[in-house]
């Protein structure tokens, strides 16, 4: 039996969850609900509000030294921004379900919140609507149809599920990098811009930051591709740059249904130890989010404040 | 590894013109080069630049921006538009993304200083928009619009010598170039060390670097590092470390190793 069913029998309610979920439109569960925390709100005192403070793991602030992180941020959007990757600056909340409802994301490690609305768990789902929004709105029209979009943020995610490993905080910050292109045959899109994405994490990781060794693992994954798309895409990557370490692999280890066709890890070595500083991969939300399948999205994660820590 | 090259004035590339200014400049300026080289976001072009005496006036002649990372200490820089670059202390490494179309004015060391009335030491590591020292807009839109090479150092040369005939070089600033003429031809003669040059010039070793720090704000020892060191690594990338490293005025190819790693932290093979 789950916390909820729990909850619903012992206030002798079984339907409520039903009702809630089913028969009220979201513009009537919010109102509801913004009623239930006005009341709850009004029964809390200062003191109590302290001690909520104090308990709740979301909502302490990160333990670091602000200006040398900003400085840090500033020295990464500037570099996105040099490869073509426009900044953004994200709203904290993005539409209830932006991440689960496209994705292999569970709702429950995601922070939902009131208005319709989530506390951001992962930018490149936000990034998704926005370039979705820009192309289905006609504010974006390609000069050819091979461009693709490319923005970049830097922002703070909130996921709920507890923290187990010491350091690892449930905020954090997190560099993103997406592009969105359409097919065109040859792989054309997918060769193209992962090595634009991996071009610039080069940037950053090795030439700016000079961690002491950096390299990029490719990783097949389920795709519509019949499986070719690493070893295609690692070919056209160490044509054009012979500096890049790359390897593939092809029978992973652990399932993964989250990319589709490739999905890739950014590993970095930094004062000998190596670490798993970025993720990333094809994903088939402007698919979705479009309803056309010739729509192709790429994403890149870069754990900014796990990099800060590591580097100071 | 590719973490970028060093392009020498004499390389035979497609993408690299070079000039050398008529006599009437030839006090001030060294050379006139432009860049133009494709590159793509997804294989981009670096470049280095080695630690050196000389300021640079960039016209940028596309609105492409760049990246420069200062290899000592990190700093990064986002480029965009047309540059004063001081003398360097510190290997820079130019990341360009989206190619490169560039012309540049390399001034002889301390010369810049003389016609725009700075101190060189002022400028050391600078890389500033060219509209804080010139009316940069009235050279972006000349050279912009010549149609070649040729045209805009025409255009440079008809501009520079307009401010160069008011400019009067002293007898510390003559005795500083000769002695810098003299490093320059140390492979070729290596017996021009520094107590020879002052004995050729008539001035004592203090006075020598007195000049040097007053036109410069370097020791002439310094000085003659710096140019030493951009003329053995060419012939390193030229004949590799069997080369006779003596010639170039090192003891041995250690000693111009260990040059290389204390000024650009790097080995020669990473320049």
């Amino acid at each position: 039996m789950s916390i909820a069913e729990k909850i619903l029998q012992r206030i002798n309610r079984p339907d409520l969850v039903r009702i809630l979920s089913e028969e009220l439109t979201p513009s009537e569960l919010n109102s509801l609900l913004l009623e239930v925390f006005d009341r709850q709100t009004d029964r809390i005192s200062p003191a109590e509000l302290l001690q909520h403070y104090q308990k709740n793991r979301f909502v302490k602030p990160a333990d670091l030294n602000v200006t040398a992180l900003q400085e840090l941020e500033t020295r990464l959007l500037r570099i996105f921004e040099t490869f073509q990757f426009r900044a953004v600056e994200l709203s904290p909340v993005a539409p209830l379900g932006s991440c689960s409802v496209v994705a292999t994301a569970d709702q429950k490690k995601i922070l939902s919140a009131l208005r319709g609305t989530e506390v951001l768990a992962d930018a490149t789902n936000a990034l998704a609507l926005h370039c979705s929004d820009l192309k289905k709105t006609g504010q974006w029209q390609p000069v050819l149809p091979t461009d693709p979009l490319r923005f970049s943020t830097i922002q703070r995610h909130v996921r709920t599920p507890k923290v187990a490993i010491p350091g690892h905080t449930q905020h954090f910050k997190i560099a993103a990098l997406v592009s969105s292109g359409r097919d065109t045959g040859h792989f054309q899109f997918e060769k193209e811009s992962l090595a634009e994405h991996i071009a610039v994490m080069t940037a950053v990781l090795r030439d700016t930051l000079r961690v002491d060794a950096l390299r990029f693992k490719l990783i097949q994954r389920e795709g519509t591709d019949g499986g070719r798309l690493p070893e295609v895409v690692k070919d056209h990557i160490l044509q054009l740059r012979k500096d890049v370490v790359m390897e593939t692999e092809t029978s992973p280890s652990r399932e993964n249904s989250y990319y589709k066709g490739l999905q890739y890890k950014v590993m970095a070595t930094i004062r000998g130890q190596e670490y798993e500083i970025g993720d990333g991969g094809f994903v088939d939300w402007t698919q979705q989010l479009l309803q056309n399948k010739k729509e192709r999205f790429l994403i890149t994660g870069l754990g900014v404040e796990m990099l800060f820590r590591l580097l100071s | 590894m590719n973490q970028g090259r060093v392009i020498y004035e004499d390389e035979a590339e497609p993408h690299f013109r070079l000039a050398y200014p008529s006599p009437a400049l030839a006090v001030f300026v060294e050379y006139y080069f432009e860049v133009n080289q494709p590159a793509t976001l997804s294989n981009p072009l670096y470049l280095n630049a080695l630690p050196n005496l000389a300021n640079l006036v960039c016209i940028s002649l596309t609105t492409q921006s760049w990246l420069t990372i200062n290899q000592k200490n990190g700093t990064v820089k986002t480029i965009q538009g047309s540059r004063f670059f001081g003398n360097l202390t510190d290997l820079h490494t130019s990341i360009y993304p989206a190619g490169v179309h560039e012309f540049y004015v390399k001034f002889k060391p301390g010369m810049l200083g003389k016609l725009l009335r700075f101190q060189n030491i002022e400028v050391e590591n600078a890389n500033t928009d060219l509209s804080a020292f010139i009316r940069s807009d009235e050279w972006e839109d000349r050279l912009q619009t010549a149609a070649s090479f040729n045209a805009r150092v025409n255009l440079v040369e008809m501009m520079l010598l307009q401010r160069t005939q008011a400019v009067e070089l002293d007898y510390r600033f003559q005795v500083v170039q000769r002695t810098l003429h003299y490093f320059a031809k140390q492979g070729i003669n290596q017996r021009l060390n520094l107590p020879s040059i002052c004995r050729e010039l008539g001035v004592s070793y203090p006075s020598l670097h007195r000049y040097f720090t007053e036109a410069l704000g370097y020791s002439p020892k310094y000085c003659q590092k710096l140019l030493r060191f951009k003329h053995a690594l060419q012939l390193y990338k030229r004949h590799g470390s069997r080369y006779p490293f003596e010639d170039a005025g090192y003891t041995d190819f250690s000693h111009f190793l260990k040059d290389t790693r204390q000024l650009t932290q790097r080995l020669p093979s990473d320049l």
